[in-house]
Order: structure tokens, then C-alpha cells, then sequence
């Protein structure tokens, strides 16, 4: 398994010459391409974090009528096309959008903006948050917040303290999931925000209008780039798990 | 200390627990079988669950929507429930760091119920490689050291060994004589109850069967059920009893297995064939077939099968049951 995601990423690296690779570092373009691919990433996982981690509490802790609907409802950017999640985040936020209308009057546009970006990149990356911190709180068994609350802390004491440091873990594992997914993110950005672009748009331009080595250059600058984060970002996780566990 | 549950009913889908009436003011085992809603019953007087109906009172203040943070009362739970992420000084100061006591007077009571408990060494140790018994111990201090107003302890023996759990039962008994909370204990094993408890509520189907000191509670089986939950193996018709040549009111009847003397000592006086066998860690259980009738009898020697028996009872032993 690990030798077929292997040889697809280093048949890249083979179209990929060293001295260009280098020199990719120093443009501009490239540069502000990541920027903002990073940033969006960034802003949305932000965003996502706030709104999908009590949402996966509440589908972890709690039952009520239409709860499979909600996850049927949470889980549907998993399974609709890139593309048409895109269509979608279109339709609504354009400044006719139902949401975008009164955004817009407010001077928020969507359409090739890097509000576009963020919100296309909440709407694909959302399931990952929710269902991981959702996974995560279920590991914790309810009856540890029980004697936590026995011994008098309060529930938002007991969150904190108890279920949250537990599920940690997969609250980070989601957060890393949403922002990989945000920024390989093609299809659903490409409709409404085409501009500022976004690494995926940039390497898909790039192949457009230079061909196979110049999109390669990019993509491997770019997978390189995303693998150092990756790899700091559980660096940093599996640190943080083990203090917590002192 | 008094706790009173007074109607409580809880509807939990095809499960009804209730309507429980008990006025708790010494320390209590409440047994029953597995799904007879102890666990239920524990929740709702820790308030994790809200009863549907009737009211929960302690020292005669209502308690039944008080949050059970406010409720002052320690929990022990068959698989301890130490926090992973903690070590054992942190669990056992978790509850006192929620009350911003102040460090000092913090480690003062841990140490205090650690050397209490004799846990002084484990303090910095890490919960998940402790053995049973030390987690029991921590769980034990974590629940103590807040002072509860009520003790519960959820089948607080289950998960150990048969060796740990006795030189433990000896052990929390006696710090259990010694602190002032009111003790409720929630279990299922009638032989560790009997030894843990001297007031007793079965709990059946979830109804309060029987409620009592323990030998009232255990020599007074109110039907067939409870006789049979309580360990009576003996099960008699009005008509097995016939046989033997007792005609007494009523529908079932048992006996106590200590009351069937091996000898001809009782007034009853039969003679038997020894037709099974069991053998138990301690001693064994024999079979005897009398007049078509099966007895059983727990003894310390070894009876060959089809061997001819003497043994005898006193007719006021027998013990009147409902169906």
C-alpha cells in the first residue's frame, strides 16, 4: 500500500529538475499562491473548529429526533463532486445568492475573492472536523464526566478538563484533515474564486498554459511544502499528547 | 445523614423503574440482578439521570434538581474511572482543585487520605499501569478525599479477583466504618453483598422487593424469584412437600441449604439417595433424591453417588414463598 501512494510521488519528483525546483522557492507568483492557499486553509479550519467541534459533541452526547438526518446532512460534501459542492457554494454566495445577496450589500463579495476560498473550503472540509471530534468524544467513556461532575466540577469544567484533553488527539487529527483537505481543495474553488489563486488552481494554470514540467515543478514544490506541515503538525500533536499525559 | 426517595419512577423505553420508595439512613446495600436498575437507581440519587416522577430528599432538603456537581457525593464505579490523562496525585486532587481550596490545604488532604489508604507511594505513578487493587484504592481516595455528603459505590468488587477482592472488602469495610458518609453500595453478587452490608433493599425488575436488616432481608424471600436470586437452591411445591409428609398453606416453598442437617437431628427426619455432584472452590453441592423430590445440600466431605443418606429439618424452618 504504502509503495502505491510512493511510486506515484516519486515518478513526480522524476519530471521535476533540481535547479528549477530551487528557483520556484523565489517566485512571486508561487509564493502568494501558497499564501493565500495557506491562509484560506487556515482561516477555515479556524472557523470550522469553532462551529464543528460542539456540533460533534452534540452528535456524540446527545440524541434527538432527526439525528441521522443531521449526519446524513454532515457527511453529503463527502460524497457530492468536488465540482458540485463549487456549483453550490456558488449559487449561494454570488451577490444573488440567498446568502451572498445580503453579504454582498454588506461588502462582503464571494465570487474571486478570498472570502470565495475560505467558504468553499468550510463547506468540503466541514465532515472532516465533525466526524473526527465526534469519533473523539465517543472514545471518551461517559462515565469519566460523570465522576468528574461527582466531584464537583461543572459540566463546562468537566469539558475542559476531562473531555476535551481526552479527545485531543482526534480534535487535532480533524483540524490537520480539514486544513489537508481545504488546501487540496480544486473543483469547489475553482467555480467561485478562480482568483486569488490557490495552489491547486495555480498548478492546473500552470499545466494549461506550460505543460507537464512546469505543473510538475509546482505540484512537487507544493507537496513538499504540505508534507513538512503535515509531519511538524504530528510532531507537535504526539508532544503535546504526551505533556497531557503526565 | 438521611437520603429518602419517595415515588421515584424513571420510563427508560421498555425498561420502568419505580415506583421507589426508601428512607436511607445507614449505611446500605442495594442488591439485585443484572438489569433489575441499579445502575439506574444509582444515577438518579447521583443525579445523572432526572426521575420522571417523585422526589429525592437528603437531610430533608429536596435534592431531585440539584445538579450533581452541587450534590457533594462520591463515586466509585466497578472499573474505577481514574482519569487516563492524570496521574494519581492529579485524580485524587481533581475534586478538592474544583472547590479552589487552596494548594496547601490541597496536598494536605491528599496526603492525608493517601496515607489513609496507604497510597503514599503510588502518588506520582501513572494510573494505567496500576493493579487493581491500587486503582480501586485511588478511585477509593478521589471519592473520599472531597468528604462526600453520600458514598456510592457501584459493584465495587466485580472487577477483581477472588483474592484481591477479600483482602479489599476487609479493607474498604474498615474505611468505610470510619468515614461519615452515608454508604450506599449497588451490587449484584448476593455472597460479596451478605458480607459487605448489614441493611439490605433487593431490587427487582425495578421495583423495591424487599427492604431490611440483612438476615430479615436474606431469610425472608418474598416470592420464587428473589428465593432463587438470593441463592435458595431448594424450591418446593405444596405437593413435593406432601411427599415428605408436611401439608403446610400455601403455593412454593424453600429452605435454607444450612438448615438441612446430615443427621437426625431435626424433627423431619428422611432418608435419601445422593444423586449429583457439584463441586464448588470451598466445598461441594450434593443432590439427594427423597421420596421423589431433589434436596440440595451443601457439605465439606465427599458422599459417593447412589450412596443411601440420612437427614433431617425442623418444619419452622421452611420458609413460605409467593409464586
Amino acid at each position: 500500500m504504502m509503495l502505491f501512494i510512493l511510486i506515484p510521488i516519486l515518478v513526480l519528483y522524476s519530471f521535476v529538475p533540481f535547479f528549477d525546483f530551487i528557483i520556484i522557492f523565489s517566485n512571486r507568483s508561487f509564493l502568494e499562491t501558497i499564501n493565500v492557499t495557506f491562509l484560506a486553509g487556515l482561516i477555515s479550519t479556524f472557523f470550522i473548529a469553532i462551529l464543528g467541534i460542539p456540533l460533534g459533541y452534540l452528535m456524540a452526547r446527545t440524541d434527538f429526533p432527526g439525528k441521522n438526518f443531521v449526519q446524513g446532512l454532515i457527511d453529503l460534501p463527502l460524497v457530492v463532486p468536488d465540482t458540485v459542492a463549487g456549483l453550490i457554494i456558488f449559487l449561494t454566495f454570488y451577490s444573488q445568492g440567498i446568502l451572498g445577496a445580503p453579504l454582498s450589500r454588506a461588502g462582503i463579495n464571494f465570487v474571486n475573492t478570498l472570502y470565495g476560498i475560505v467558504v468553499a473550503m468550510m463547506f468540503v472540509g466541514a465532515p472532516f472536523m465533525i466526524n473526527t471530534s465526534k469519533s473523539g468524544f465517543l472514545s471518551v467513556d461517559p462515565k469519566l464526566e460523570k465522576v468528574s461532575l461527582s466531584l464537583g466540577a461543572s459540566k463546562i469544567s468537566t469539558f475542559f478538563n476531562v473531555t476535551l484533553p481526552l479527545s485531543l488527539d482526534s480534535i487535532v487529527n480533524g483540524l490537520v484533515m480539514t486544513w489537508a483537505k481545504g488546501v487540496s481543495s480544486f473543483g469547489s474553488i475553482i467555480v467561485i474564486a478562480y482568483f486569488p489563486m490557490v495552489a491547486p488552481t495555480y498548478i492546473y494554470n500552470q499545466f494549461l498554459l506550460f505543460g507537464t514540467d512546469a505543473s510538475a515543478i509546482a505540484a512537487g514544490a507544493f507537496l513538499l511544502i504540505t508534507l513538512i506541515i503535515f509531519a511538524i503538525s504530528r510532531f507537535i500533536t504526539t508532544k503535546m499528547m504526551r505533556w497531557l499525559r503526565k | 445523614m438521611r437520603l429518602e426517595l419517595k415515588g421515584v419512577e424513571k420510563n427508560l423505553g421498555k425498561f420502568h423503574l419505580g415506583p421507589i420508595n426508601l428512607d436511607i439512613d445507614e449505611n446500605i446495600v442495594i442488591l439485585g440482578p443484572t438489569g433489575a436498575g441499579k445502575t439506574t437507581l444509582l444515577e438518579i440519587i447521583a443525579g445523572f439521570i432526572k426521575p420522571d416522577k417523585g422526589r429525592i430528599l437528603f437531610m430533608g432538603k429536596d435534592f431531585t434538581n440539584i445538579p450533581p456537581e452541587k450534590r457533594r457525593i462520591g463515586l466509585l464505579y466497578q472499573d474505577y474511572q481514574l482519569f487516563p490523562h492524570m496521574n494519581v496525585r492529579k485524580n485524587i486532587s481533581y475534586g478538592l482543585r474544583m472547590s479552589n481550596i487552596g494548594k496547601e490545604n490541597i496536598e494536605k488532604s491528599v496526603e492525608e487520605i493517601s496515607i489513609k489508604l496507604g497510597i503514599m507511594n503510588l502518588l506520582d505513578r501513572n494510573v494505567y499501569n496500576l493493579s487493581g487493587g491500587e486503582k480501586q484504592r485511588v478511585a477509593l481516595a478521589r471519592a473520599l478525599v472531597i468528604e462526600p455528603q453520600i458514598l456510592l459505590l457501584d459493584e465495587p468488587f466485580s472487577a477483581l479477583d477472588e483474592e484481591t477482592k477479600h483482602t479489599l472488602m476487609d479493607e474498604v469495610r474498615k474505611i468505610i466504618d470510619d468515614v461519615k458518609s452515608l454508604v450506599i453500595y449497588v451490587m449484584h453478587d448476593q455472597e460479596d453483598a451478605y458480607l459487605m452490608g448489614k441493611n439490605f433493599a433487593i431490587l427487582f425488575g425495578g421495583k423495591i422487593v424487599s427492604v431490611g436488616k440483612r438476615d430479615d432481608v436474606f431469610r425472608r424471600p418474598a416470592n420464587v424469584a428473589i428465593a432463587k436470586f438470593l441463592g435458595y437452591k431448594n424450591i418446593f411445591t405444596r405437593e413435593d412437600l406432601k411427599s415428605i409428609g408436611l401439608d403446610l398453606e400455601g403455593e412454593y416453598f424453600t429452605i435454607d441449604e444450612k438448615d438441612i442437617l446430615i443427621n437426625e437431628n431435626g424433627k423431619i427426619k428422611l432418608k435419601g439417595i445422593v444423586e449429583g455432584y457439584e463441586y464448588l472452590r470451598d466445598k461441594s453441592r450434593i443432590t439427594i433424591k427423597v421420596n421423589g423430590i431433589k434436596i440440595e445440600k451443601k457439605v465439606d466431605g465427599i458422599f459417593s453417588f447412589e450412596r443411601e443418606i440420612k437427614i433431617s429439618f425442623d418444619p419452622e424452618k421452611i420458609i413460605p414463598l409467593k409464586g
